[in-house]
Order: structure tokens, then C-alpha cells, then sequence
């Protein structure tokens, strides 16, 4: 009962702090930790870390999601501070950290760290993918998102060691319940695998509907990569970079392609 | 007066969200996705399952919502087909508490009524009986109009889910971008006309016509009102009432009484009529009315309280020089369109008639 009036309170920060961020307005760091602080949703404390990144750089998100996470004992807030590491540091390392540091001070909420260690799995060698994918697909108390992330590196792990029917075999399973386009993207490239150029065209264009130029073309890159078509692969790559993509983010989603970079000056594109 | 029906329905939306978000999360556990058990959706408290904004909007817009209960399809064996078992456990369960909820309203009848117009009631027992009368009828109806309006195929509604599982081909999950378009279309179909017509007017017709009518001690005829003026034995509730007449003389007499059967025009007009032939008065004059049998929707005129509107029929009856007047109205909702559809009519003989009582 408590935790609704909490939100209730909330509800006119919370309406303010969604003013300001379509207005653009900057500094919205304490109106987060505001809304954090009255409401106690975890969404508001990684708001809050995020906001505080941009505002006031990384060295005090850092010290701030710390300072939480001892106080508070709740792994979503590692979980934040390490997908932010990742995903905007592109520094595994520093992310893996924030696992150990959950676990070190015991907290709450430990299975969510399930999905970092997942999108670490390829970084860090004591998270071996497969153990991890099997802790996430034996539970049956995790939301969609991590069986689906789970279901979705399977795939790329039988990609890479071109296992294509079973690859494809769970890509079937995971359409029949849902339309993602990584799923689709990765169907493209098992059809293609096996022989059904049509079936494969068509999920390409699903795929493309739904995701960005750079990273479509990316994924484009990766499988004809994987298919063993190095240089139709080094052309789409160059193009993903070309529209935008950050030669790290390649780098982080396949250390394998440093093979088949292109040169940076041919590249163009922005993240070198 | 709209807030107060509001507010007399807030404790049966309170109940019937509850049971629905609940019972989505214990058939998702029985299907082997403990996720919703995880996020202690399986929980009688309200508050568990109340969205705060969709409570606010119940307030603002006249419907809510309860938080959606979050299910992981990987989770199940048959994912379209428990997706589907699960999805209908909501709307199943609003319905078991329709039924549950009209069991119960006869087995009060049944242990409250005497005999027809009589109730074992003191006072207080009244008071409960009201209060608990008022509890299941909301609750009823509640559960009817969430089991119905969540099978409508819009997100995020319960019907976006079902009926994808239903057709062959058709992917288990709809598409969930566009989140905010779908919640548009939500409350314009929900505010729009077309809704109350085609769907939830027929669906309250129906359900109107399994309700029993809530009892009521039937007052008896005082002892100085016109004989005229006893009201029909079948009526659920009866009140006389005296005012003054246009002189300042406490000479207008009124019987009220509500009705379940929605027009019987002609029967009670009938009856009133041949009541006073036997006691020897004869029609004067009618006012140039259509025949209430012949009323329709345009014919009615707004009500002096602006909530309801209200047909008239009236009639001037003479009997040794003295005249008694009687009017017969029919009170009615001014938001249901069709008069048959009407919950009740509720009926008033006005009788001016300072003769009889000198």
C-alpha cells in the first residue's frame, strides 16, 4: 500500500521531470533523485545515475551508484551502472566490476545481473556464455527480456560454429511467439545458411523495418561474416560505419571482425 | 450525483481488478512462468495490482486500468496456447464473479424477504443489507463491463491477446511499439458512443434482466391518502409522499414506486384507471399526450434536476364535483438510448385533489 502512495506522491515529479526532458532542459539529475527518493522505483535511481553521468561526468555517477549500492543492497543498480559501462564506456572491464561489487555486498535482486553477465559472457572469460544461457533458461521466474536475450546469443553461438538447423530450429521457435527484429536478423542469416534465399530476403526486410541503418547493416556485415563472405561483409561494414556505427560497438558485438575492418580513413563514420 | 454512483462503484472495481490481475498471474504460474509470482502479482491487496496512473484516470475519464501483470512466454510449454489460457484468465474470472455475484444477490433476497413486500429487517439490518446490495450490484456490474471491454482486440487490452492466439499464423505477441497510438484509440473508442450502443448497451440490457430487484420494506398507504393512491403490489420500492398544493394546503399527495420491468406503460395506467372507475370517478380530459405506449427516446423533456428525463402522462378524473388529477411519470437515465434498456422505471402518481381531503 505503501509503495502507491509513494508513486502517487511521485506522480507530479515524475510529470515535470518528462517536461523537462522533452523541453530539453539540462540538469535533471536531482529532480530524478527527487522522484527516486519519494517514489523508490528502481527505474528513478538509474535515471538518476544516468542523469548524473551527463551532467556531472562518469567518475560521480560512479561514486553515486556505489554509494547506493551499499546502501541500498539492490543489483539493479550494478546492473544499471555496468550496462552503462558496456554499452556507453564500451569498457567490459569496469562493468564486470559492478558484478563483483553486488556480490561482494550480498545484495537483492541478484539474478537481474544474469543479463550483464550474459553480454559479458564474450568479454570475460570466467562467464562462460553457455553456463550462462543455462542459468537463465532453467529459471522460469525472469522476465521475457533476459530468455529472449538468453535464446538470442544461443542463436549467435550456433551461428559462429554454423550449427545452422539448430540455430535455425530455435529462431522458428522464438518467431512463433514474437516479432524482434534481432530475430529476424538472424533467421535471414540461417536462411540463407541453409539454402532458402527467399525465406531469408524477407526476414531481412522485416529486420531492417525495425532497427536502425548502421546497426542493420552491421548485422548484415556479421552474418555474410559468419557465412564465410568476407568481402561482401567488409563492404557492409564499412557502410554500417559509414551510417554511424562506432567501430567499438563492432568490435564489442564481434571481436572477429577486427580481421575485416576497413582501414579507418576509407571508413568515415564516427567512434574511431 | 454522478461522483456519488462513481464512488458506490469504486469498492466493486476495487474487487473485480484485483480477482482479474490475479488470476492472469496464478494460471500464468500453473502454466510454468513465475515471473508475475515474482513481481507479487499473485496478491489479493489492491494495491499490488492498482497502476497509479490508471486509477487517476478512472477519476478523470470515468475508466482505469490496473498494471499489466508481465508474463514470459518462454516460460511455457504451448507458448500460444497458455499465452491464450493465460490472457482469458482475467476476463473468466470477472465473469465467475458476475455469476458469483448474482448468486449472492438472490440468497440475500432470499434469506431477507418474508413475503412479497415484506422484509425480516430491523433498521440497522436495512442499512447493511443496502450497503451490501449496493456492494454486489457494483460488483457485478464491474466484473461485466471488465470481462467485456477487455476482450475488445485494442492494447493494451486483454482482447490484443487473445485473439492473435486464436488465429493460425498470427504471432502469440502483438506488437507492443506504438505503445501511446493504441492508448488513443483506447479512449476514444472508450469515450466515443459506439462502445455504450453496440456493445456495452446490450451487454447491460442483458445483464439487467438476470439482476433481482432489491427489496424493499413496501410502505403502506397512509391513512389520509386517497384510497386512488395505493401503489401496485408488485412494485420493489414505495413511497408516499405529501406536499403542498398551490394554495400553501399540504393537499398534493404522491406515490412513487419503481418498477423492474422496464414499460409496462399500458398495464399501470390501465390498472390505475380502472381503480378509480370502480370508485365511481370518470375521465374529464387527457392532456394532449402521445400514448406512453408510443413514447420514444425524442419525446422525452429534461428532468427538473437535469439528471433525468422524464416522460409524463397525465389525466384529469372527476367525480361529484370534485376533480383529482393524476399523473404518471417515467424517470429516466438520459444517458441510455433505448427506453427499453432502462434498469428500472420508476413511476409517480401526483394527485391534487383538496376535495377529498375537506
Amino acid at each position: 500500500m505503501i509503495s502507491f502512495f509513494r508513486e502517487l506522491a511521485a506522480l507530479p515529479l515524475k510529470l515535470l521531470f518528462w517536461i523537462c526532458h522533452f523541453l530539453h532542459i539540462p540538469r535533471k539529475a536531482s529532480a530524478a533523485a527527487l522522484v527516486w527518493k519519494i517514489s523508490r522505483e528502481v527505474f528513478w535511481v538509474n535515471t538518476w545515475i544516468l542523469q548524473a553521468a551527463q551532467e556531472q561526468g562518469i567518475e560521480k555517477a560512479r561514486d553515486l551508484a556505489g554509494r547506493l549500492l551499499e546502501l541500498h543492497k539492490d543489483a539493479r543498480i550494478a546492473l544499471q551502472m555496468g550496462v552503462m559501462e558496456y554499452r556507453f564506456l564500451k569498457n567490459p572491464a569496469a562493468a564486470g566490476e559492478w558484478i563483483r561489487r553486488a556480490e561482494a555486498a550480498n545484495c537483492n535482486f541478484q539474478e537481474e545481473l544474469l543479463y550483464l553477465k550474459l553480454i559479458l559472457a564474450d568479454h570475460i572469460p570466467s562467464y562462460r556464455p553457455e553456463r550462462i544461457i543455462d542459468e537463465i533458461l532453467l529459471r522460469n521466474d525472469l522476465s521475457m527480456e533476459y530468455s529472449r536475450a538468453a535464446r538470442l546469443v544461443q542463436a549467435e553461438l550456433w551461428i559462429r560454429r554454423r550449427e545452422w538447423q539448430k540455430a535455425d530450429d530455435l529462431l522458428n521457435a522464438m518467431l512463433h511467439i514474437e516479432s524482434e527484429p534481432q530475430i529476424h536478423i538472424y533467421k535471414w542469416m540461417t536462411s540463407l545458411a541453409l539454402n532458402q534465399p527467399e525465406q531469408g530476403q524477407e526476414e531481412l526486410l522485416i529486420a531492417r523495418k525495425g532497427l536502425p541503418d548502421h546497426r542493420s547493416l552491421f548485422f548484415e556485415a556479421l552474418g555474410m561474416f559468419y557465412l564465410g563472405r568476407p568481402a561482401e561483409a567488409r563492404e557492409l561494414l564499412a557502410r554500417s560505419i559509414h551510417q554511424g556505427m562506432d567501430v567499438r560497438d563492432i568490435l564489442l558485438g564481434e571481436p572477429a571482425l577486427a580481421s575485416i575492418l576497413p582501414p579507418p580513413e576509407t571508413a568515415g563514420g564516427n567512434g574511431r | 450525483m454522478k461522483f456519488l454512483l462513481f464512488l458506490s462503484f469504486f469498492p466493486g472495481f476495487l474487487v473485480a481488478l484485483t480477482i482479474h490481475e490475479a488470476a492472469h498471474a496464478l494460471v500464468s504460474k500453473w502454466l510454468g512462468d513465475r515471473y508475475a509470482e515474482k513481481q507479487g502479482r499473485i496478491s489479493l491487496n489492491p494495491m499490488r495490482h492498482l497502476s497509479v496512473v490508471g486509477t487517476l484516470m478512472l477519476f478523470v475519464l470515468g475508466f482505469g486500468w490496473g498494471k499489466p501483470v508481465p508474463v514470459n512466454l518462454y516460460n511455457y510449454k504451448h507458448p500460444k496456447f497458455y499465452y491464450l489460457l493465460s490472457s482469458l484468465a482475467g476476463p473468466f474470472s470477472n465473469i465467475l464473479l458476475f455469476v458469483i455475484s448474482i448468486g449472492l444477490m438472490y440468497g440475500l433476497n432470499f434469506v431477507c424477504q418474508t413475503e412479497p413486500g415484506k422484509t425480516s429487517l430491523t433498521t440497522l439490518g436495512h442499512i447493511a443489507y443496502s450497503l451490501l446490495w449496493t456492494f454486489l450490484y457494483s460488483l457485478l456490474y464491474i466484473n461485466m463491463i471488465l470481462a467485456v471491454i477487455n476482450l475488445i482486440p485494442i492494447p493494451p487490452l486483454d482482447g490484443s491477446k487473445i485473439w492473435p492466439c486464436l488465429f493460425p499464423g498470427m504471432r502469440a505477441v502483438f506488437s507492443g511499439r506504438a505503445t501511446w497510438i493504441w492508448i488513443v484509440v483506447l479512449i476514444m473508442v472508450m469515450r466515443g458512443d459506439m462502445l455504450d450502443k453496440y456493445l456495452l448497451g446490450p451487454v447491460i440490457h442483458f445483464t439487467q434482466r438476470l439482476v433481482p430487484a432489491m427489496l424493499y420494506e413496501q410502505a403502506s398507504l397512509p391513512s389520509d391518502f386517497p384510497a386512488e393512491m395505493q401503489a401496485p403490489n408488485d412494485a420493489h420500492y414505495v413511497h408516499y409522499g405529501r406536499t403542498m398544493d398551490a394554495n400553501g394546503e399540504p393537499n398534493s399527495f404522491t406515490t412513487y414506486f419503481g418498477l423492474d420491468q422496464p414499460y409496462p406503460a399500458a398495464e399501470y395506467r390501465c390498472q390505475l384507471a380502472e381503480r378509480l372507475t370502480a370508485r365511481g370517478w370518470s375521465r374529464l380530459r387527457r392532456a394532449d399526450n402521445k400514448d406512453p405506449n408510443e413514447w420514444k427516446t425524442g419525446d422525452m423533456t429534461e428532468g427538473e434536476d437535469g439528471s433525468y428525463r422524464t416522460l409524463m402522462w397525465s389525466e384529469q378524473w372527476g367525480k361529484e364535483g370534485r376533480e383529482f388529477c393524476f399523473e404518471m411519470g417515467y424517470y429516466i437515465d438520459p444517458n441510455s438510448h433505448i427506453l427499453n434498456e432502462m434498469p428500472f422505471v420508476e413511476y409517480k402518481y401526483a394527485i391534487n385533489c383538496p376535495e377529498i381531503t375537506k
